[in-house]
């Protein structure tokens, strides 16, 4: 049997066990409608004023300690990560500066909210040192998280940045805070 | 009568409306939070809360976008706070029973053992693999659905569904081996 046929086969029988019935209970609707009696009526949000803007933005505060951090983990970790912001335009996209030390490495690149998370869209560079992996990619205003693939297969947070909200899953990623204006990280 | 029609039903008072458009999704969503939680009563609990804020969110909703795709995305969210939370309380996930069958050579009987090999490696995934992986191979969704439903990047999720192909591929090619 092909290695293509075997493919089909386990997708065919992944279908399968999947729309096997589920022990779940029906809607009860008289249940629903009796829970939807306790709660507000919802109204149409149609001419509201946004107050609020996407999911990704940050509080004045938290910025500014998320920046903060990014700092110190830059100026301590010095020899670890090398990390640098510079202005591209005054108020949008910065050049950020990644490293990873990674000797043994064959192939390293950065992923994050920046690039879809794409290994192909940001490969890093082996620095004739032979040690350290850079790659430098320009990244609007915003908070971001990110990580390395190295090799292609092992993703790991950047040993030195401060480690993204936990999403409750234990997935390690790293946090990126490009602050507007001028400021670097 | 569509999704809009009766959403606006909705809007205008008519609770009963909810249902009936909440009825049309219900088999589907019931199904995925089993599938993302594995077991009876957290699904539940997350497709309940999903529903109810579905329904206080329903002035937020917006025609232009796909209410299943809305609602699962609700659901999803949902999910992934009961499961994280579960996660951090050590809880374990409790198997479908019925997917214990006893191994055996027959063809049919054979494709029951793979189809608990998938049931079992699904549940070691990551969960965020799990997630992209039910909803495009389970649900069928195009990944465009399932970037508005999760939030991630469709690259994102071609990654996640290739890596959990990638882990699933060995448990159920050696069950395959085997039978």
């Amino acid at each position: 049997m092909s290695a293509e046929l075997r493919d089909e086969e386990l997708e065919r029988s992944f279908r399968e066990a999947y729309r096997r019935p589920v022990p779940m209970p029906p809607l009860d609707e008289p249940a629903l409608l009796s829970a939807l009696a306790a709660e507000r009526p919802p109204a149409s949000s149609a001419g509201r004023p946004r107050w609020t803007g996407g999911g990704f933005m940050l509080s004045v505060p938290f910025a500014a300690a998320a920046a903060l951090l990014l700092v110190l983990a830059g100026v301590l970790g010095g020899m670890a990560l090398e990390r640098r912001v510079t202005p591209t335009t005054p108020d949008s996209a910065q050049l950020i500066q990644f490293a990873l030390v990674a000797p043994s490495a064959s192939h390293v690149a950065v992923v994050g909210d920046f690039n879809g998370w794409d290994p192909r869209a940001t490969p890093m560079r082996k620095l004739p040192s032979g040690a350290t992996w850079t790659a430098a990619i320009s990244v609007p205003e915003g908070r971001y998280a990110y990580a390395f693939v190295v090799d292609g297969r092992t993703w790991m947070p950047d040993p030195t940045a401060p480690l993204a909200p936990g999403d409750g899953f234990g997935h390690d990623s790293s946090v990126l805070v490009v602050p507007p204006g001028r400021s670097a990280l | 009568m569509t999704d809009a029609e009766l959403v606006a039903k909705v809007l205008e008072g008519r609770t009963e409306a909810f249902a009936t458009l909440v009825g049309r999704y219900h088999q589907g969503c019931a199904r995925l939070a089993y599938r993302l939680l594995g077991n009876r009563q957290d699904a539940e609990d997350a497709l309940q809360e999903s529903l109810l804020r579905a329904y206080r969110g329903l002035g937020r909703y917006h025609d232009r976008e796909m209410f299943r795709a809305w609602l699962y995305r609700i659901l999803v969210n949902q999910c992934r706070t009961l499961g994280g939370r579960r996660s951090r309380d050590g809880r374990r996930f409790v198997h479908d029973p019925s997917a214990t069958e006893r191994p055996s050579r027959d063809w049919q009987e054979a494709s029951v053992e793979i189809r608990d090999a998938f049931q079992t490696a699904l549940d070691t995934l990551d969960p965020l693999l799990r997630e992209a992986f039910l909803l495009k191979h389970g649900e069928g969704l195009e990944y465009g659905e399932i970037a508005a439903i999760t939030g991630a990047g469709v690259s994102a999720l071609k990654m996640r569904v290739k890596r959990a192909c990638d882990a699933l591929r060995p448990r159920l090619e050696e069950v395959w081996r085997e039978r």
